[in-house]
């Protein structure tokens, strides 16, 4: 068995090798590839990017984007026309055409022109340069943010500063309820409602009439008295006159006599200290007898107590007369102001008529004032009634302000407290409330090696399906076709066979790319050397069982190529290596996270990336397992559809 | 003497067509055997069918008195077939063929070199047994094709359509090939729509017609026994034959019947002798210049053409 392997093999290998352009694609192929795809993607980031700028103005917002921008990666051209910028990208002379609105604000938008044609490298444009502009846009939010804080801040002052205006308010608030309670209450108590009928003014009119009539017998009677009461005046003043003189006779003759008891008093030799007043007791005989008794001259002391009497009497006696003639005075006075009482009383009493009739016509007017008075009052009870109620409201309302007051008071204390508790306060913690890093699982790549595992199976793919399909196909197309199933060999060993020299072939080709990348571009093929080869043989063997199929089903080279073309084609584009799988609809999604491309990429990604051993693949490892097996299946089923074609 | 090969009652159908239609003879061991048919008239299916590349509906192929099918890999072993398609790698030289093939058969590496030199020496290849295949001419081509089907060593060999495209040199000698193989012991059995190759080499022939085998037996055999005309072939200008047969036949002459053969025309009639100053009168009628006539003893052909239905 192995010996007819081993000649199936040779006789395949040495078919192939025969043609001297077949052994240079196949065993230099590898090497151009990886040469030429090492030599391109052995560095990281975009290179070479050409992008068409048109801005209308220029400012310094504009010159400080496109500093951010104006990297190695990236060559500005300047464009002088919208229209140019973006006929530029459709010529492929830029690969992006960035048109700057005349004022670049919160409102206006940068335009980004793009080629989405070109598929491979929009995405990625697209990414690096929406990355600038987000840090561009980053620094302006910082700044603004920034302003924002300030203002916030101030604001957060300026309540703090100012709530005893609300305090001041809110009292102001209460004192005027207060007032308006007062007012509403003053309102209501107003006896307004007086019954102005109890104004009697007729009554009071005829009773005024009535008091004319009192009032001028009264001003007779007034007169009448007044003139006998200046007759008794008179009279009493005669009698005054009298009595002075009376009392002036009576003055003569003490002052007679004290003339007398001083002469007296003199002759008698008395000294002062011979002397004392008996006054006390003139009214007690013994007491006086006795005080007589002690004392030296008993004369002296009786001229003396004399003279002193006579003293008091006359003065007496001038209090006397003086008072009398204070009297005369005072009837004389008393008679004037009698008389001056009668003028008086008689031009008040004719003031008082006048009055009086003034106060009859008053009245009358009163009388017709009351009635409109009546009517006012009315109206300005219901007023009244009005104005309390408009008040009893104004004082709800200011009621409801108070409370709104409070309400405003809360807000502005949670406005500051919240803007007191902002723990966010700083413009970074704004615009990046949280910081985002992205941190690549392998680090110091180059896109050459997450690039490497989809190369190896897009090698493998196209290598597998096209030598694997082309073998069978040739086998087919050969006379010796017949020849084979005539030997006792068994019939599967052809198919076998082509296996193997698929696998051979691919293997070497894999193996050349792998060597050349570990040594010349420095790709590290993976730690677990045994899985990544294990890997690369089954999904050698997935896809060589795939063109075996193709071989087996179709009936000439041409359309089993063009068939292995498209089918690779397919399963490359069905990939995530130009456009995502994520990006497709979710059913077509569906059936292309376990095409056979996606499936070994995402297992030799693992292995070769992440250094996955065998039996850490996950699901991915089964689904490859499933499909190889499912595939074998198919590759049996074809082969004896094909061998049935043959025989017809 | 127990045949070596014995198709007893063999029908095979592919889709709705029946192609062998109860087939029965037999080879005897040594024999060149012919098989004489008609394009599509299941020469290929029964050979085919003989060495088990396709398995019979119904009826036995014994090879030995045993059932071929229950045997195949000593029947493998046993039978080689040539083809007319030269069945081998046209990017190999002659001596990677024979390699290959004789791995195939599970031959000892010496053995398969020593067959190598033998058969190439045999048939006249050994100073090419590293040339490319497709570098080769139509009749090495040919002889390399015999060389790998004798590689193995077979006890019998069938050739299918072997001088098929070959030049009437290189068909004289690979039928002196192949009589020189069946002088070695080897049974040959060889399909062919050429009367004239089954005639000059075969020893038994069997003629086949829609899946039929209508008859077998020797050449002389069939001859002897279903032979009744001679062949008169007749060259003139311009060559209106149809106006000429037609006239024949007006004028009472005897034909059998008629095939053209290249620029000639093979008229078979009982009487040559006076169905010449027949055809000789008409073409002065017709103003034809004869340009060439002979006259043949009657052929296989003509027993074919009588079993076939030709004119």
């Amino acid at each position: 068995m192995i010996t007819e392997l081993i000649a199936i093999i040779n006789k395949n290998l040495r078919r192939l090798l025969r043609s001297k352009t077949s052994s240079l694609i196949i065993l230099i192929g590898p090497l151009l590839l990886i040469g030429i795809i090492g030599l391109a993607f052995n560095k990281t980031g975009l290179f070479g990017i050409q992008i068409g700028v048109f801005s209308e103005t220029k400012n310094d917002l504009v010159n400080s984007v496109l500093e951010k921008i104006d990297t190695e990666e990236f060559k500005m051209v300047m464009e002088e026309s919208k229209q140019k910028c973006i006929l530029g990208v459709e010529d492929g002379r830029t690969h992006l055409c960035l048109i700057f609105p005349p004022e670049i604000n919160s409102t206006s938008n940068i335009e980004f022109h793009v080629d989405y044609s070109r598929l491979s490298l929009v995405f990625t444009l697209l990414n690096v340069i929406s990355t600038k502009f987000n840090q561009q846009s980053s620094e302006m939010s910082m700044d603004l943010t920034k302003q924002l804080l300030e203002k916030v801040q101030e604001t957060s002052k300026t309540l703090g500063d100012n709530a005893n205006l609300i305090t001041t308010l809110k009292e102001n608030a209460r004192i005027l309820g207060d007032k308006l309670s007062t007012t509403v209450d003053s309102i209501e108590n107003l006896g307004i409602d007086t019954d102005l009928s109890q104004f009697n003014v007729t009554l009071l009119r005829s009773q005024t009439e009535q008091n004319k009539v009192i009032i001028g017998d009264y001003e007779e009677s007034v007169s009448t008295q007044i003139d006998e009461s200046l007759v008794q005046l008179e009279k009493i003043k005669q009698m005054v006159i009298v009595a002075r003189e009376d009392v002036r006779n009576r003055k003569k003759t003490t002052e007679n006599l004290k003339e007398s008891v001083d002469w007296a008093y003199e002759k008698q030799l008395c000294f002062a200290q011979q002397t004392e007043d008996l006054t006390p007791y003139l009214d007690d005989s013994e007491a006086l007898n006795e005080k007589l008794l002690t004392l030296n001259n008993p004369t002296c002391s009786f001229l003396y107590t004399a003279q002193k009497n006579a003293d008091e009497s006359l003065e007496t006696l001038e209090t006397t007369e003086e008072q009398l003639n204070q009297l005369l005075i005072d009837i004389q006075k008393a008679k004037v102001e009698l008389s001056e009482f009668k003028d008086e009383s008689t031009f008040v009493f004719e003031a008082a008529n006048t009055q009086l009739d003034t106060a009859i016509e008053t009245f009358g007017t009163i009388e017709t004032s009351v009635e409109g008075a009546k009517t006012q009052l009315e109206n300005i009870n219901s007023a009244k009634q009005t104005l309390s109620s408009d008040l009893s409201s104004a004082n709800q309302l200011i009621n409801e302000n108070m409370l709104t007051f409070n309400t405003i008071e809360g807000i502005f204390s949670n406005i500051q407290n919240s803007i007191s508790d902002m723990s966010i306060i700083t413009p970074e913690s704004i615009i990046r409330p949280f910081s985002t890093q992205i941190k690549p699982l392998k680090t110091k790549m180059k896109m050459l090696d997450y690039f490497f595992p989809s190369l190896i199976v897009l090698v493998v793919m196209f290598v597998s399906v096209l030598l694997a399909s082309t073998l069978v196909m040739k086998e087919k197309e050969t006379s010796a076709y017949f020849r084979n199933f005539i030997t006792p060999a068994n019939n599967f060993f052809f198919t076998l066979g082509n296996y193997l020299t698929t696998l051979l072939i691919a293997g070497v080709q894999i193996s050349i790319v792998i060597i050349i990348a570990a040594t010349m571009f420095k790709i590290n093929p993976g730690a677990n050397l045994g899985s990544l080869i294990v890997l690369v043989l089954l999904v050698i063997t997935l896809f060589s069982f795939l063109g075996i199929i193709i071989g087996n089903l179709l009936r000439n080279e041409e359309t089993t190529t063009l068939t292995a073309i498209i089918l690779s084609v397919i399963m490359f584009m069905f990939s995530s290596m130009i456009i995502p799988i994520e990006s497709m609809s979710p059913k077509i999604a569906g059936f292309a996270r376990i095409n056979p491309f996606v499936i070994s990429e995402e297992v030799l990604r693992k292995a070769i990336i992440f250094n996955r051993g065998f039996f850490e693949l996950g699901g991915s490892i089964t689904i490859l397992l499933i499909e190889l097996i499912v595939l074998f299946g198919l590759t049996i089923v074809t082969f004896k559809v094909a061998k049935k074609q043959a025989e017809e | 003497m127990q045949p070596i090969i014995s198709f007893q009652n063999v029908f095979k159908q592919f889709r709705d067509q029946n192609v062998l239609k109860g087939i029965n003879f037999n080879i005897y061991q040594g024999e060149l055997f012919g098989l004489i048919g008609k394009s599509g008239a299941g020469k290929t299916t029964l050979l085919r069918s003989l060495i088990g590349f396709y398995k019979v509906d119904s009826g036995k192929i014994l090879y030995k008195g045993k059932e071929v099918t229950h045997n195949l890999k000593e029947i493998k072993q046993l039978f080689g077939f040539g083809t007319q398609d030269n069945c081998f790698y046209q990017e190999l030289t002659c001596a990677e063929n024979m390699r290959y093939f004789g791995k195939l058969y599970r031959l000892p590496k010496k053995r398969i070199e020593q067959n190598i030199e033998r058969l190439l020496k045999l048939v006249g290849l050994w100073e090419f047994k590293n040339q490319i295949a497709n570098e080769m001419s139509g009749g090495m081509q040919r002889r390399l094709d015999l060389a790998c089907a004798l590689i193995h060593d077979p006890k019998i060999l069938i050739l299918d359509e072997p001088t098929t495209g070959l030049d009437p040199t290189l068909r004289r000698s690979m039928w002196e090939l192949i009589e020189r193989i069946n002088l070695l012991g080897i049974t040959i059995i060889i399909s062919s729509h050429l009367l004239e190759e089954i005639e000059q080499i075969c020893t038994k022939v069997a003629m086949i017609k829609s899946g039929r085998i209508l008859v077998t037996g020797s050449p002389d055999q069939l001859k002897e026994l279903y032979s009744k005309n001679e062949e008169i072939h007749l060259e003139t200008f311009p060559g209106r034959y149809n106006i000429i047969i037609a006239t024949l036949i007006k004028q009472g002459a005897k034909i059998s019947y008629t095939r053209q053969e290249g620029h000639k025309i093979v008229l078979y009639v009982p009487q040559a002798e006076k169905a010449l100053h027949q055809i000789l009168h008409v073409l002065e009628e017709l103003n034809e210049s004869l340009l060439d006539v002979d006259v043949n003893k009657p052929s296989l052909s003509e027993v074919f053409e009588a079993f076939t239905g030709g004119k």
